[in-house]
């Protein structure tokens, strides 16, 4: 009977929360974007060179998150491994074990290759597979945008079938990737912040060792602590 | 709602190991569920490291973390994560709260599962005053006695329990006044190894330990066990 109390409890918790995260909206105010002119070709592309090179091919990272949905907060860890082959697979694991595991492959596709009843399948397809997207995995189709007016470089990627346009916003040289947001009918509707840049062993470029999201139904502050880079598979 | 079932039987099976620390059985003696029960009312408190890998069956690397554990009767639990981040989750008895460091100080989480949680750690509660031992509805027990070990086996009597925990084994030091390793194996491969080291039982914790506003950091409580014998 205490064990019935228990698990009604949580699915008493479980549902508000998301009844709650779901009614949840997060709007931020969209940037002012300067068009692109022509004495800035070399931020546009170092830009496109920091994204592109930011993480390294292949590597495996845990990482540690505090989820926040409707109000209330929830941790997790999460093991990432990553490959030019086979994409980023994660696993989400809670301290009650394996919550998903999905593989988001390189042409972008998301296969789950665990479901259990801790998380809705439907989030780890729209949101788990949204941010190893956009935070893990260099974006296609980068065009130059144009500056913010503290010279901000941005690059945003075409809008997609659902009209949503990815802007990437870096550092008035492109050294440095500042900011992420997607929009759609010219709302910002999820926003990454990367944060806490730092080498790891074996990695050129600074990675972020943090991740701040805000999006429409959760907020997710997600940190890198461990990033270890994979040899390269002998043939 | 198996999320609730599964962390029942995850720390319940660490504490019924440290139960078993002071059963006082002889080395080849068959362990009993009775003398389990009699060993758990002994525990008034336990403060122990441990080494935890979550091992998954699609990853080649584990899942490490490593931290401590402290109990003290009546229902008093503090799981403390110190690597790779930290992160401590505690119970006084009466509330549970999570917290994180973050920024270089300690935040308390507006903590989604606490009713839940709270109604865990009042079964944990249970677990030591010896129901546990007594209630056999649960799981099937069986002990191997192996030359250096013995294992305890629980298998979950729930069928639905058990799809998500095929077996925990809770591996003893021979003379069983140590408690090597748990094993939470599920369904799939997948499997949670926590290996204790560290261990000292009815240690005078400091105050504050199980705060559920400030608790005491866990350096002071280490200092109380560097004088004192494992």
């Amino acid at each position: 009977m205490t064990v019935r109390l228990a698990q009604n409890c949580l699915f008493a918790v479980l549902l508000a929360a998301f009844s709650g995260g779901c009614a949840t909206e997060n709007h931020f105010a969209a940037p002012t974007v300067l068009p692109k002119d022509d004495n800035h070709q070399s931020a546009f592309l170092r830009a496109e060179q920091t994204i592109e090179n930011l993480f390294p091919a292949r590597y495996c990272a845990t990482q540690h998150a505090i989820v926040t949905v409707g109000g209330r907060q929830f941790t997790c860890d999460g093991l990432l491994e990553v490959s030019p082959t086979d994409g980023c697979h994660l696993a989400i694991v809670s301290s009650f074990g394996v919550v998903t595991d999905l593989r988001v492959n390189t042409d972008g596709g998301c296969e789950l290759l665990k479901v259990t009843p801790l998380f809705r399948e439907d989030w780890s397809r729209q949101f788990v597979a949204r941010d190893l997207r956009r935070l893990f995995m260099a974006p296609a189709n980068l065009q130059p945008a144009g500056q913010l007016a503290d010279g901000s470089v941005v690059l945003q990627t075409p809008p997609d079938a659902s009209g949503v346009t990815a802007q990437y916003i870096f550092s008035d040289d492109g050294a440095r990737w500042q900011e992420m947001d997607l929009m759609q009918a010219g709302k910002i509707f999820y926003r990454a912040t990367p944060k806490d840049f730092q080498k790891y062993p074996d990695t050129s470029a600074e990675i972020p060792g943090e991740f701040e999201v805000s999006a429409e139904a959760y907020r997710l502050e997600l940190r890198i602590t461990e990033l270890t880079v994979a040899k390269e598979a002998q043939p | 709602m198996k999320l609730f079932a599964k962390h029942k039987i995850t720390l319940g099976a660490l504490l019924l190991a440290f139960g078993l620390n002071h059963a006082g059985a002889q080395t080849n003696a068959p362990v009993t569920l009775e003398q389990i029960s009699v060993a758990m009312g002994r525990a008034q408190t336990v403060f122990t490291r441990f080494v935890q890998e979550r091992h998954l069956s699609l990853f080649n690397e584990p899942l490490q973390s490593e931290g401590f554990l402290c109990f003290e009767k009546p229902g008093r639990i503090r799981w403390e994560t110190t690597v790779p981040y930290k992160s401590i989750l505690v119970s006084d008895g009466s509330g549970v709260a999570q917290f994180e460091w973050t920024d270089e100080k300690w935040r308390k989480l507006d903590l989604g599962l606490g009713d839940a949680l709270q109604n865990v750690v009042s079964q944990i509660a249970g677990v030591m005053d010896g129901r546990y031992a007594s209630d056999r509805r649960d799981y099937t027990a069986t002990v191997t006695n192996r030359a250096d070990e013995v294992v305890i086996t629980l298998v979950p009597q729930n069928e639905t329990v058990r799809k998500m925990m095929a077996a925990i084994e809770v591996h003893l030091a021979a003379d069983l006044k140590q408690t090597r390793r748990v094993v939470l194996r599920e369904n799939g491969g997948d499997y949670t190894d926590i290996q204790f080291s560290e261990q000292f039982v009815n240690l005078e914790l400091p105050p504050k330990t199980f705060d559920l506003n400030a608790p005491v950091d866990i350096g002071k409580i280490r200092s109380v066990s560097a004088n004192a014998k494992p």
